[in-house]
């Protein structure tokens, strides 16, 4: 799913000169995530999945349901932020509409916080699908 | 220590089968099992006809015909429920049997189809489908009830 929420966040954001999208992980660098060394620049994270029975049948094949939870990270400046910084959250949280996300449930919402001088959006992606 | 009819292990299951014609099906392999089944209910009902005397405190009752069926609900399998033969059963899909009102010989296996297994049977017509889907759900599931005609008769595999 990482993947596909790559490429629609990629799309979402195509019009927003001041922000990019990294194929990368999230990794850490030095101690620092590499969304607070790069600011303004969107990773995604690898896929959480879990799986349980949606609807259990009595001979065992269960309509399963996939839970997929990715994060995204974006880091700005604190002190002043980007002038298009409102599009581009808007614009990440549309994503769970795009066509290969939505499913029978998407959710996005996100948390942000500030650390000296960088603010970081922490969005969670929260995306089902079942398996039959 | 009593022993209860365990369905949790894949060997007991309690299993529907269907089958056509006029006979009561002889074998677990006549006709087919019905697939994906979320739950089961033997309905046998038994009529109570009640009335009361003024020398007595309380009713009296006297049985009358019973009125049994099967309730079910299940996940709509496309190899088996709108299909003009299931597999090479012979035997309809549930959709066609309940639209063409066909008279369906049935079992309900308490605990599998091995032997000694128990079972009810009998015949019907398959009646009260209704499928459903929403979208925090979005697998098509049904409610069937096949409406007894005559007895259910109890065996073992």
């Amino acid at each position: 799913m990482r993947t596909e929420l790559l490429s629609a966040i990629t799309t979402a954001i195509s019009t927003l000169t001041q922000f990019a999208v990294s194929s990368e992980l999230p990794w850490e660098q030095n101690g620092m995530p590499l969304y607070r060394k790069n600011m303004k620049k969107i990773y995604v994270s690898p896929d959480v999945l879990t799986q349980s029975a949606l609807i259990p049948t009595l001979d065992h094949v269960n309509v399963l349901e996939n839970n997929t939870v990715n994060q995204v990270f974006l880091s700005v400046d604190a002190k002043n932020n980007p002038t298009q910084l409102p599009q581009a959250i808007a614009a990440i949280l549309s994503a769970r509409d795009r066509t290969g996300i939505v499913n029978f449930v998407t959710e996005a919402d996100y948390t942000q916080e500030t650390s000296e001088d960088v603010l970081t959006y922490t969005f969670e992606f929260r995306l089902n699908s079942i398996t039959t | 220590m009593p022993t209860y009819y365990n369905t949790s292990p894949p060997g007991t299951r309690a299993v529907l089968q269907l089958s056509t014609g006029t006979t009561a099906i002889a074998s677990t392999t006549t006709g087919y099992q019905v697939a994906a089944l979320q739950n089961i209910t033997v309905n046998n009902n038994v009529g109570i006809f009640n009335w009361t005397q003024l020398d007595s405190f309380s009713q009296y009752s006297l049985p009358t015909p019973a009125t049994n069926s099967i309730a079910a609900n299940l996940v709509l399998d496309s190899s088996t429920y709108f299909v003009s033969t299931v597999g090479t059963s012979g035997v309809p899909g549930i959709n066609a049997l309940s639209n063409n009102a066909t008279l369906v010989q049935f079992r309900v296996y308490f605990d599998g189809v091995r032997t000694g297994s128990r079972y009810v049977a009998g015949q019907g017509y398959i009646t009260a489908l209704a499928p459903t889907v929403n979208p925090t759900a979005p697998v098509w599931v049904t409610p069937v009830t096949i409406a007894v005609d005559g007895d259910l008769t109890a065996g073992a595999v």
